[in-house]
């Protein structure tokens, strides 16, 4: 088996897929399979290349229920009754069926190849799996089905989607299950030493992980390795990625803390808007975002929703806004 | 960065110091501050300091210790050549596989000191837990012209019942060794070995030959006593952070210490870190109702009780109600739910069923164990 990082809406381009190629024949495989490297669940391909075998498939599709109100964030597959697949809607406005596509697929590699071969021929293709592979092979009559999944999964393709993905892991029991021994999920492995819980912190409902030190309080989030959290400082439905450093005092709400990001004495993360201040929360939502190798000043309050990078928090100062009171 | 030494490590002595501790391992695999195996700490010390081929000399008991240490990955030593070499008993005639001290030891594993083509040897044992590199060290043997230089530290408190292959160094004021004492009744000075030896390989090779020829088999004694006036052994005075692990409660304590911040930050420090096997483990879990305080906890654990000055291990688990106060628990320990846990010091896969309650003292921790239910 063969596993490459591909999403539906990836293009793959003439020279990129040229050198996929190349790559892929050398293994000369009969099937391979093409994953995203951005989803968070737990499958068992084997289980889905059983299935592809045994249908005969030219395609199998991995497809999960979603509720028909949120269909149309998806590619929709809809069946018959032997999981053959009919037709294909990528984004459909009117969903005619609630199964959605996961990105993940197993192609009998021969017929991939020709069908991308074809693809590029094309100069009218996006060179898209959901938008042109898959229906042109739907209208050539190849046999397409659907594998069915159920259990966690989610895209963390989005701002808000990587926030709940990770509060999805605090819930009780998680919505995740990451402590089964026989289902390891494997990560390179920081070399820092155990966390460390000082005497006057707190630590509720949260995961905290190797060469944190909490001094202070930490409710509902999720610490990376080498996080630091100040005395007095409170952390909150947030997730402070690795190294990143929460000085004295300073309040973290609803926010991303990215990489190596210090947040100074007293700050405020995700404060509540100030009249006259406007934040581009397109992307963002309630969530607040600073980026990475950020270093946001002391007494600084980042409005709820505002991505902190260079660029904005410059704009901010320049405003003369209570970036600092 | 040295790379004209090369390191041996002696986890042999089987020693039943350590109580429980050590019944089914060598203390060089006694588990140690959450995530570690004594022996990562020699190990990585080594290993910073520069040096590519390190040799293991094992006795009884070295199954976990192999497992541990594997194909010396985690320390960048699985190399084409040199890198870790695993040296347990070559059961011969002569050898029946059971050396009566360090010295029968390296006897045996004298091919493999001929074949290193380092020009000097560093001699460690396993139970002495510190982070430092050897090259300061190193630097100072070179300037002095020492035959012998032997790393110490200074100790003013003095405990008999922690009292295991003690060396004190009566010390010149160039810092040349005039005399040594093992295990003193009364120690005559408060530098204690460190258990670090730095000499060139070709007077090491000699030595264990001469001592082995005339019978003798203990290194402090038989080498290092004996020569005092014919060789000149220098002292080389380290000044940081040194544990000792020789009895349980000393093993207790220096856990403990961790707790300490300046402890923590010696003996962790970002410039040398220290390396171990890893897991690939989920990061702890607190519970909504969970309450931590003064703690050391590694990865996979599930905290829903309380802890207060605890060092936990990979794995353990807290359930509700349950309260741990200066415990240590490693590997896979259960506290399940209303226990209550004072100066304990639990094994690896320990279960204290509901509503036990056990209490030592801080001059004599309970120790479960492996595998105990209570």
């Amino acid at each position: 088996m063969f596993a490459a990082k591909k999403g539906t809406t990836c293009k793959w381009g003439r020279m990129g897929s040229f050198q996929n190629q190349m790559f892929v024949d050398q293994f000369s495989p009969k099937y391979v399979l093409i994953l995203s490297g951005d989803h968070i669940y737990k499958m068992d391909y084997g289980r889905m290349l059983r299935h592809h075998i045994k249908n005969n498939a030219g395609c199998t599709i991995a497809v999960l229920e979603v509720p028909l109100e949120e269909a149309h964030r998806f590619g929709i597959m809809n069946c018959n009754d032997e999981q053959r697949i009919i037709s294909f809607e990528e984004k459909p406005k009117e969903p005619k069926s609630s199964l959605a596509s996961m990105g993940v697929y197993i192609f009998n590699w021969p017929l991939l190849k020709k069908y991308m071969q074809a693809d590029e021929e094309d100069p009218a293709s996006e060179n898209d799996f959901g938008k042109n592979i898959i229906p042109s092979m739907l209208i050539n009559g190849e046999k397409l089905y659907a594998y069915p999944f159920s259990g966690y999964w989610k895209d963390v393709g989005t701002i808000r989607s990587l926030w709940s993905a990770n509060m999805d892991l605090l819930e009780d029991p998680p919505l995740l299950d990451l402590y089964d021994p026989t289902w390891h999920i494997y990560s390179r492995n920081p070399v820092l030493p155990p966390h460390y819980i000082a005497s006057g912190a707190k630590v509720e409902q949260s995961l905290v992980t190797e060469g944190c030190e909490v001094y202070g309080s930490v409710y509902h989030s999720v610490l990376f390795a080498g996080a630091v959290v100040e005395e007095g400082a409170q952390v909150s439905d947030s997730v402070i990625m690795p190294g990143a450093h929460i000085q004295k005092g300073a309040k973290v709400n609803k926010a991303i803390i990215d990489e190596r990001a210090i947040i100074g004495r007293n700050a405020v993360v995700g404060d509540d808007l100030n009249e006259g201040v406007k934040v581009d929360n397109s992307l963002t939502d309630d969530i607040t975002l600073v980026g990475s190798d950020m270093s946001i000043p002391e007494f600084a309050s980042l409005p709820k929703g505002m991505v902190a990078t260079r660029e904005t928090l410059g704009y901010l100062y320049m405003k003369g806004a209570d970036v600092r009171d | 960065m040295i790379n004209s030494a090369f390191g041996i490590i002696y986890t042999g002595d089987n020693s039943l110091r350590l109580k429980d501790l050590t019944y089914s391992r060598s203390v060089a695999a006694v588990p140690f501050g959450g995530r570690y195996r004594c022996i990562d700490f020699m190990m990585s010390c080594m290993v910073n300091s520069g040096l590519t081929n390190i040799g293991v000399i094992t006795q009884k008991n070295y199954h976990s210790l192999m497992d541990h240490l594997g194909s010396g990955k985690e320390w960048d030593l699985h190399r084409k050549r040199d890198g870790l070499f695993m040296l347990p008993p070559f059961v011969t005639r002569d050898n029946v596989g059971l050396y009566r001290g360090t010295v029968e030891a390296l006897k045996s594993v004298s091919g493999y000191i001929r074949r290193s083509a380092q020009r000097y040897a560093i001699l460690a044992g396993s139970y002495t837990i510190f982070n430092t590199t050897f090259c300061d060290m190193l630097e100072q043997h070179v300037q002095t012209g020492a035959d012998i230089t032997i790393m110490y530290n200074e100790e003013q408190h003095f405990e008999p019942e922690d009292q295991y292959e003690d060396l004190r160094l009566m010390l010149d004021e160039r810092g040349r060794i005039t005399d040594m004492e093992y295990n003193p009744y009364r120690p005559g000075s408060p530098y204690k070995s460190c258990d670090v030896i730095l000499m060139e390989k070709t007077l090491l090779e000699y030595l264990v030959e001469e001592a082995s020829a005339h019978g003798q088999y203990q290194f402090s004694q038989d080498v290092l006593m004996r020569n005092v006036a014919k060789l000149k052994i220098y002292g080389y005075h380290y000044t940081g952070y040194v544990a000792r692990l020789n009895s349980p409660n000393s093993y207790f304590a220096a856990n403990m210490a961790l707790l300490d911040k300046d402890v923590r930050e010696e003996l962790f420090s970002r410039e040398h870190p220290v390396y171990t096997k890893v897991k690939d483990e989920v990061p702890a879990r607190y519970g909504p109702s969970s309450v931590a305080h003064n703690s050391i906890v590694a990865d996979g654990c599930i905290i829903d009780g309380e802890i207060e000055n605890c060092v936990l291990f990979r794995g353990v688990y807290v359930a509700q109600g349950a309260k741990l106060k200066n415990c240590i628990a490693m590997q896979g320990a259960q506290i399940q739910k209303n226990c209550d846990l004072s100066y304990v010091v639990l094994d690896k896969s320990v279960i204290v069923k509901r509503g036990r309650s056990l209490s030592g003292y801080k001059s004599f921790p309970v120790l479960l164990k492996k595998g105990s239910i209570v």
